[in-house]
């Protein structure tokens, strides 16, 4: 069976307004350490001009053969949407970038990367990206004991990252839900959002994902996501899954019980001033990093924001799957991150489990004398 | 007397370039009508915004910033270019000659400074192409010079404000018919030319404020 390219048209628009100014590539991390620019957005919407063609025109074999040697370079993309900032026409390079997977993986199957074929076949077996199952059962069992029998109001949805790399994080976040007197369920198995299948290219198993999770969602009266990718996801890529469903980011659901005042400082923050790094999803993509300085704001903790921030934020390499295509390069860029936030303070605080792993483990390998912390644990200790 | 009958010729240069402009964006419409879901991107919403973030559309102190050499060009390029298109007296009056309006620019300013701009217009394009073929990103990106079509297309846009210049100077018409007849091929072809982005950067806004949400 023929199988053509499947585009949206705002994104075949984009790709085919790309002018070639090359003005992203100034901002672009993955430019910026490879000097390579087959990397780059203008690259990846020659690309999918390309794509596109193969329905509209006859593709010589060595032409298309080029396509599938090209097609890797679509992968070190991290989707932090730095290239937005800087294009004059507001191109969505991420949704290009998006666009090229999911054809790449349709229809030229034998182009996808190993990592990411391996990446799937955990999503499909485990539910997760990370080749294991991730079991909350026991913090389950201890927070949420004895009221089993009872109809649960509010699903916490820890998202796989934090539940496996941090649970500590889980934990602390159901007890200041608990604290304000909130009657909360967390998940036995943690299943993943899509997101992970949805940049791989797989788009069926991203919809089978989706459609498994507003099912179960829905069952909840809210959902509280700590995650800030997932909530991303659900925000950006759920469609009509998303009013089924009534979510909220556990940050924003913190500032609402601090301002109700069910949730109040208990002590005070003693410590150095932190620096806030914004991941991409909600500095830049939702535009809303300002609830972070408002959550440090309101447990009065000192903070300074680095050059790059909000809009303009850094990537922290972790974006995008490139930790499983080329976790060098996913370090290195990390690393360019940390240098800049550790001249401002050795205090890191974030709100996206993504970032605060991937700092915390470049702060390890680099041997850098400071700690990335997520917004949650530092909110537990001074409202616990 | 006329050499060769001109307004025929721009008003087929411009029926083509509107079949031609169809022809190209019809093809995003025949695109599939999923979207991948990101909200609040696109649309007039987005071009108000620009318009009040950036003050001018396009314009971005952070452009600068990064690239001040580049951008300085590059701005400088669109501004002559515009400005020399839609506001030389000659060109308002063929242009509203070929549609049958009578108008008249509204700038009647000294010739002096028309040959400035398009002096300054030459430059900018010459220098462009340069950075082009020099800059190792945009030569391997852009291609430049790669096929017949891409040479054509910068010996073009060279030559249509070089023969203006020398045509507003001379009193032959040869380079003035030369500098029509070019022009209407490029007007012809432009969708297919990478100087319509100019026209697809609101097209593709457009489509995405229709798909995702104004």
């Amino acid at each position: 069976m023929v199988k053509y390219p499947l585009i949206p048209s705002y994104v075949l628009a984009d790709a085919e307004t790309c002018a070639r100014c090359c003005l992203c590539t100034l901002v672009c991390p993955i430019y910026e350490h490879t000097k390579d620019p087959s990397k780059t957005p203008p690259y990846y919407s020659k690309m999918l001009v390309k794509i596109a063609n193969t329905r509209y025109a006859y593709i010589p074999r060595g032409k298309l053969s080029n396509i599938l040697k090209e097609a890797i370079n679509v992968y070190y993309c991290t989707l932090c949407g730095a290239c937005i900032t800087m294009c004059p026409f507001g191109i969505l390079t991420p949704d290009i970038v998006l666009t090229v997977r999911e054809n790449v993986y349709r229809i030229f199957r034998d182009a996808v990367p190993k990592p990411i074929i391996e990446v799937v076949k955990s999503l499909k077996e485990y539910g997760n990206p990370y080749k294991r199952k991730i079991s909350l059962k026991s913090l389950k069992e201890k927070l949420c004991h004895g009221s089993a029998s009872k109809k649960k109001s509010t699903l916490l949805y820890p998202g796989c990252t934090l539940s496996l790399f941090s649970w500590k994080t889980v934990e602390n976040a159901a007890k200041l839900l608990l604290k304000a007197g909130i009657s909360i369920e967390i998940p036995a198995e943690v299943k993943c959002c899509g997101f992970p299948a949805l940049v791989s290219g797989d788009h069926k198993l991203f919809v089978d994902t989706v459609k498994e999770n507003v099912n179960e969602w829905s069952k909840y009266d809210e959902v509280v996501f700590l995650c800030s990718e997932c909530y991303k996801t659900f925000l950006e890529h759920y469609g009509e899954g998303e009013s089924k469903v009534n979510a909220s980011y556990i940050v924003d659901y913190l500032l609402k019980l601090i301002d109700e005042g069910v949730l109040k400082p208990s002590t005070k923050y003693v410590g150095e001033k932190v620096v806030i790094h914004d991941p991409c999803n909600y500095g830049r993509w939702l535009g809303r990093s300002n609830i972070l300085e408002e959550l440090l704001r309101k447990l009065q903790i000192p903070y300074v924001k680095p050059k790059l921030h909000g809009k303009y934020t850094y990537c922290c390499g972790f974006g995008g799957l490139l930790a499983f295509i080329d976790s060098k390069l996913a370090l290195a860029i990390s690393h360019r991150r940390l240098e800049s936030l550790v001249k401002e303070s050795t205090t890191i605080v974030s709100i996206c489990p993504a970032c605060v792993l991937s700092a915390g483990r470049s702060l390890k390998i680099g041997r850098i004398k400071a700690k990335a912390l997520n917004i949650i644990d530092l909110a537990y200790e001074i409202l616990k | 007397m006329e050499i060769l009958p001109i307004v025929s010729i721009m008003r087929l240069s411009l029926l083509t370039f509107i079949a031609l402009s169809i022809l190209r964006i019809g093809k995003f419409l025949s695109t599939s009508k999923y979207s991948k879901g990101v909200r609040g991107l696109g649309g007039p919403k987005q071009i108000i915004s620009e318009l009040t973030i950036r003050g001018i559309p396009f314009i971005h102190s952070r452009f600068f910033r990064v690239m001040p050499a580049a951008y300085t060009l590059l701005v400088m390029y669109h501004a002559t270019f515009f400005a020399i298109l839609f506001f030389y007296p000659a060109h308002v009056s063929f242009i509203c000659r070929a549609l049958g309006l009578s108008y008249t620019s509204p700038l009647q300013l000294s010739p002096v400074f028309w040959d400035i701009l398009t002096i300054a217009n030459m430059v900018c394009i010459i220098a462009i192409t340069l950075r082009g073929i020099i800059g190792k990103i945009r030569k391997t990106v852009v291609g430049y010079f790669k096929t017949p079509f891409d040479i054509l297309n910068y010996a073009i846009l060279i030559l249509i404000p070089l023969t203006g210049y020398i045509a507003a100077h001379n009193a032959s018409e040869i380079f003035l018919n030369i500098h029509i007849v070019l022009s209407c091929i490029y007007i012809a072809f432009l969708p297919y030319t990478p100087v319509f982005h100019a026209i697809l950067g609101f097209i593709a806004r457009g489509i995405k404020g229709w798909r995702l949400g104004w």
